[in-house]
């Protein structure tokens, strides 16, 4: 008799315990962002009020300032995760180690692993998003607004002629980026044609002679968490570089190329109407051949 | 013990053409494509003479190698200087910047530049950050050690202090952000890829003069060996070299932290290697060390910008792995003969 009390007491607590759940899934409340992109991606649904925390630079739309924070790149602190309890968790695979996520999951938290990795991937998560927090309208509309003004870049600079960039992505080690990165699928829309095209490194560290002799026609310098951190005195001296003769060295906030949200196409128009500008310089230096 | 005097008066000859052909070889390697004629050609340029050699290779040549092939040989020559004479003076054959804390004094007080001001911090302030952090560590080993001088417990406060810096490095590095903390691990490891004419000079005259006034000790320095009694009373004032010493060291420690980041262990291993080679020739081994240190240096840097196809190498990994074989090797060759 005792036994089957506890057996009836344990289907009930199963039973309750499995409704919870369902009910969550259905409205998810209390959300710990753990990477800048997944907040920006909330705020776009119109969901960014139900961000209970978030990590170190999250720092748009202003209004995720205040969000509290629980870590950022050295390490996220779990207890306090635990004592949030998150309705769900969007964790980062490549920006959060990776030993915090299995830990979270292991401690039976709702972990959903973001992988944004290209493009095409943004508007996936705006959906899967949209349809995880029980506003789908939202994110399918946000995604089919991210398609259309990405088709649009892609189509406008299709058959534009390419032009020989070098994205300086830091200035000491000086790093680049190469064809396999991110942000090279970027500059590719806007008809760009890495000087770089390492096969083994996504940021390939190279010399100022490897720069010299790969002569770039364009600069981009993105800026890091607000800040530029190099500099272009020390390449100054070295007309012997089409970009710098012609002064074609763009600096572009860092925070529009290098994260995974919608502001991305922000950053693709900047990139897009640096490039046109390389190209009509180029024009303008054929005219004054022609002219004299 | 015997000694060949032929074999002495054959290294002569042999370091002064390492000493010229070691720059002009190591010229020829880097990711432009750079042949020896392209080099000869344009030292000939330089000396007035007339020759055709493409603009973009004769300014890579002149403005980005020479320097840093300069700046490496520098670098290694201080270093072996500065760890010839620690091991000197604390007759200690053990001795380098590294075990008395003078490299990690002089890395933390440039790290912290560096991390405070931004990759925009000068060289000055750099180097005013590595000689704060260096004399800083020899005032504590100092102090740690008290006033007696004796040589273990000076070593054992070096270990300390050298844990203690390299804990607040450590420190540092983990509050910066990634790309931040790749930027100052890729200095602290060593590089000469900041080698320019500009920042060749103060690293030049600390060195010269260092060796100056280490060569005008030479005397002083033997008697020391020789223990701190029979110094003594040979009139040597041990305790006041010693600390003048140190001091200088960490001063020539610090230039060389400030200007290429952290090398180790060539301060260690070129004094080994020059004192293999001049037995009973204590009188050169500090202008011996500096000479292989500095070739030695030139050909540890080509290592560096050629073992990985666009991609450098930091110096000082370079070093230490050299470093630990001829260690295990000397030990091998110890336990062999034994």
């Amino acid at each position: 008799m005792k036994c089957l009390t506890y057996f009836l007491g344990l289907t009930f607590f199963l039973a309750s315990f499995s409704s919870a759940e369902e009910k969550q899934s259905t409205s998810i409340q209390r959300i710990i962002a753990l990477s800048p992109h997944s907040v920006e991606m909330l705020f776009t649904l119109g969901v960014g009020d139900r961000i209970i925390a978030t990590t170190k630079f999250s720092n748009f739309p202003p209004e995720a300032e205040s969000i509290p924070r629980v870590g950022g790149y050295n390490g996220i602190q779990i207890e306090k995760i635990l004592s949030l309890n998150p309705d769900l968790i969007i964790a980062w695979i490549d920006g959060n180690k990776i030993e915090d996520i299995e830990k979270m999951e292991k401690l039976g938290l709702n972990v959903y692993r973001s992988k944004t990795r290209s493009l095409d991937n943004i508007p996936n998560e705006l959906i899967l998003f949209g349809e995880m927090l029980g506003v789908q309208a939202s994110g399918q509309n946000a995604a089919n607004a991210f398609n259309a003004r990405l088709e649009k870049i892609r189509t406008e600079n299709k058959t534009k002629s390419s032009v020989r960039f070098f994205y300086q992505l830091w200035d000491e080690p000086l790093r680049a980026v190469a064809a396999g990165s991110w942000i090279n699928s970027v500059m590719h829309a806007c008809g760009g044609a890495n000087v770089f095209n390492d096969p083994n490194f996504d940021y390939p560290e190279v010399s100022i002679e490897n720069v010299l002799i790969s002569s770039p026609e364009v600069f981009i310098i993105p800026s890091h968490h607000g800040t530029y951190t190099a500099g272009v005195e020390k390449w100054r001296k070295w007309p012997e570089i089409p970009a710098i003769k012609n002064n074609q060295i763009y600096f572009i906030d860092g925070d529009l190329l290098h994260r995974f949200s919608t502001r991305i196409l922000d950053g693709m128009d900047q990139v897009c109407d640096a490039f046109d500008k390389v190209r009509a310089s180029r024009l303008g230096a054929l005219t004054n051949l022609n002219i004299n | 013990m015997k000694h060949k005097p032929m074999k002495h008066l054959l290294i002569i000859p042999i370091a002064l053409s390492l000493l010229i052909i070691s720059p002009l070889l190591s010229i020829c390697f880097g990711a432009a494509d750079i042949s020896f004629s392209d080099v000869f050609a344009i030292i000939y340029r330089v000396f007035g003479g007339e020759a055709e050699v493409d603009a973009i290779k004769e300014r890579i040549v002149l403005e980005l190698r020479f320097p840093r092939i300069i700046l490496a040989f520098l670098a290694g020559a201080g270093l072996s200087l500065s760890g010839a004479v620690l091991q000197t003076v604390t007759r200690n054959p053990l001795a380098d910047p590294y075990l008395f804390g003078i490299s990690s004094g002089a890395s933390f007080g440039a790290v912290l530049v560096i991390a405070s001001v931004g990759a925009a911090s000068s060289m000055v302030s750099i180097t005013g950050g590595a000689f704060l952090g260096g004399a800083l560590s020899v005032l504590l080993v100092v102090s740690l050690a008290g006033m007696g001088v004796q040589i273990e417990r000076m070593l054992l406060a070096g270990v300390a202090v050298q844990f203690m810096f390299s804990s607040a490095t450590s420190l540092v590095l983990y509050l910066s952000d990634p790309q931040a903390a790749a930027s100052l691990l890729f200095w602290i490891l060593g590089s000469f890829t900041r080698a320019s004419w500009d920042n060749l000079l103060l690293p030049f005259v600390v060195i010269t003069f260092c060796l100056v006034v280490f060569l005008a000790f030479t005397r002083p320095l033997r008697a020391i060996l020789a223990g701190d009694e029979s110094a003594k009373s040979l009139g040597v004032e041990v305790y006041r070299l010693r600390i003048g010493m140190l001091l200088l060291s960490s001063l020539l420690t610090a230039t060389l932290v400030a200007s290429c980041g952290g090398i180790g262990f060539v301060g260690l291993m070129v004094p080994h290697i020059v004192r293999r080679i001049l037995i009973n020739q204590s009188q050169y081994i500090l202008i011996g060390s500096a000479i292989f240190g500095g070739i030695f240096m030139i050909w540890v840097d080509v290592l560096a910008r050629m073992l990985m196809e666009n991609s450098e190498l930091p110096v000082g990994v370079i070093t230490a792995a050299m470093g630990s074989m001829f260690f295990l090797l000397v030990l091998k060759r110890r336990t062999n003969s034994a």
